[in-house]
């Protein structure tokens, strides 16, 4: 986990950045890289492809950071650059959301393809939902800085992951995979 | 605990499913990559400066991956021909509540606006009721401030039309029934939710209040580029009280868990569009959508007037009965009891004692005339619904041999103090 939060706010390393400090930029850069790369996964469903959409939009956000008002949503005005990058990113892969799922074959192994299960059941989700769920568990963020970066409370990042989950866990049922059988094969 | 109830088993899935390895910031080498922009940042040291904004370098993130080098081969070749440049942008998260503001400001000089929308409804039931498995039907509302600076609207599906003149506000029901109020009523009445859109202003302005005064209502904000256009898509969600299994539960959009998806134009800034999706346990469903908005159009005179048919059939407020005592003192299963022994012995005089309007229409009696009352259940009543309503379980045997299983809606919210059908057949 890499959002460092008991160090110095984001406003102060903002201001510093905003008057050339390059060293405050590199914190905010490793603070937020991780988020933003999961961020683009929810919507490139593409590890190699959101690694770079991450880097890039930390390029951007380096270029453009003077235009940035709100020093304290610097995490929301991050993942608003990750969004608009990764979604022309999309176009140019001719493709949209999907997962990049191989059919599992009937040799596959039962646990690959509750694997697949659950990828597919995350992009059934609508966008906003995904996004969370993703970066819940793509490097296991907190609720808290989930919410910095969704910008959006923590008690409605609670709730969201909570139906989120529960759509998931029908969605599975609904393929046959349940909680029953989940670690005996 | 059983292992199907321990949620733990889904965390431990969706990390084994999306958990990744996590990419190690290494800010020395990032900052080699992006000479440029280091270059921008570190400038700004002791002054203020506007940074030139340059095309992002899409092209070093598409050809490093393999996998897309041959899709953006083909698509350059498009993009070019269009000219199409998508990412000659960066876009600073802007709050909802500026956005809202923005909204608001956009339209305090509308003067019209016609919506067409479409909604899991029922053609002729009321403006508000939706249903899950509904087939979706078309909406379309007006509203205007003529040159009188008289506010008319009017709200219209294939069964149903609300139409406020100027002066007096008339709900027509296919095919010839009506409620009449000689004045003009709001937008909103007559349970029109949809109808209620057509104030643009303050339904943002609600949503605006309800942002401010509700820190923790679940908001998100975030733009996209539609046909080359900055859009901002506002997402609402919105927690009823009503409980899962409450009868009103998903049959109204008020009494849903449900979000709604506004979209602004980032320029104009005016609202171009709404979704609501109602969330159920397993997915979410689209249950309304404006699927265009026109703002400061002329209309024709014509759509604020109405041709009803001779045979109308108006509502009316019921009235105190001589006999009314015994009516008042009725349960709600001893009203649905009468009501359908009434309609049983075709006997219309005691029908009309629970109808609200003048008279009871022939379709009406060769529908529940002769019906045969198979059972009634126990009576319940609904957060949704008024307090003074009761939802009646029935099951009938019509004259045509359908066997018919509902909930008849009876309330005694009138004058009289009686119980009046007001839904359920």
């Amino acid at each position: 986990m890499k959002l460092k939060t008991e160090e110095q706010p984001d406003e102060q390393l903002v201001e510093a950045a905003q008057n050339g400090h390059l060293e405050s930029f590199g914190i905010l850069y490793e603070r937020y890289l991780s988020s933003m790369a999961a961020l683009a996964y929810s919507i490139l469903v593409d590890r190699e492809l959101a690694n770079d959409a991450a880097q890039e939009v930390f390029a951007i956000a380096c270029r453009d950071l003077s235009s940035l008002k709100r020093k304290d949503k610097f995490g929301a005005w991050l993942a608003g650059i990750c969004r608009n990058v990764t979604r022309g990113m999309l176009r140019v892969k001719g493709k949209t959301i999907a997962p990049d799922i191989q059919h599992a074959s009937q040799d596959t192994d039962v646990k690959e393809q509750r694997r697949d299960a659950v990828r597919q059941a995350v992009w059934q989700l609508r966008c906003a939902e995904r996004e969370l769920i993703v970066m819940r568990y793509y490097d296991g963020f907190s609720q808290a800085q989930i919410s910095k970066v969704l910008d959006i409370s923590a008690s409605a990042v609670n709730g969201r992951l909570v139906r989120a989950k529960r759509k998931i866990a029908k969605y599975l049922k609904r393929n046959g995979f349940t909680g029953d059988d989940y670690g005996t094969v | 605990m059983e292992r199907s109830e321990d949620k733990n088993w889904l965390d431990e899935a969706l990390t084994n499913a999306i958990g990744s390895e996590t990419q190690k910031p290494d800010f020395e080498k990032w900052k080699q990559q992006h000479p440029e922009a280091v270059e921008m940042l570190t400038s700004r040291a002791g002054r203020e400066s506007s940074v030139a904004k340059r095309p992002l370098d899409i092209w070093r993130i598409i050809m490093k991956s393999k996998m897309t080098k041959l899709a953006a081969a083909a698509v350059i070749i498009i993009a070019v021909a269009l000219s199409i440049n998508f990412w000659d942008k960066s876009i600073p998260t802007a709050s909802a509540a500026q956005v809202l503001q923005d909204a608001i400001n956009a339209v305090s000089d509308v003067w019209s606006v016609h919506m067409k929308a479409r909604m899991r409804t029922l053609p002729s039931d009321n403006f508000s009721n939706i249903g899950l498995k509904y087939d979706f039907v078309d909406i379309e509302m007006w509203k205007r401030t003529n040159t009188d600076s008289q506010m008319q609207w009017r709200v219209e599906k294939p069964g149903r039309v609300l139409l406020m003149d100027g002066q007096n506000t008339i709900m027509f029901i296919w095919p010839n029934h009506g409620v009449s109020e000689e004045r003009p009523l709001p937008l909103g009445c007559f349970d029109s939710w949809s109808g209620r859109l057509l104030n643009v202003h303050d339904l943002l302005d609600n949503e605006l209040q309800n942002a401010k005064n509700n820190p923790d209502r679940e908001i998100s904000l975030w733009h996209e580029e539609v046909e080359r256009r900055d859009k901002l898509v506002l997402e609402v969600e919105v927690t009823t009280d009503i409980a899962e299994d409450d009868y009103l539960r998903n049959k109204f959009i008020m009494d849903s868990d449900h979000v709604k998806v506004y979209r602004f134009d980032g320029k104009t800034k005016l609202l171009e569009g709404l979704q609501v999706y109602v969330h159920t346990e397993d997915k979410d469903v689209l249950i309304f959508e404006i699927t265009d908005i026109e703002y400061n159009t002329e209309f024709d005179n014509s759509i604020f007037a109405l041709d009803l048919p001779e045979n109308m059939i108006w509502s009316r407020e019921s009235e105190i009965l001589p006999d009314n005592e015994r009516y008042e003192k009725m349960t709600p299963k001893e009203a649905a009891e009468t009501f359908f022994q009434a309609c049983a012995e075709e006997n219309w005089e005691e029908v009309l004692k629970f109808w609200t309007t003048s008279r009871i229409d022939d379709d009406l009696k060769a529908y529940l005339g002769g019906l045969e009352i198979i059972s009634l259940g126990e009576p319940f009543q609904s957060k949704g619904y008024c307090h003074l309503g009761w939802f009646v379980p029935y099951e009938i045997r019509l004259k045509s041999g359908e066997v018919k299983k509902h909930n008849l809606a009876i309330r005694k919210d009138n004058p009289a103090n009686r119980f009046v059908v007001d839904g359920g057949i």
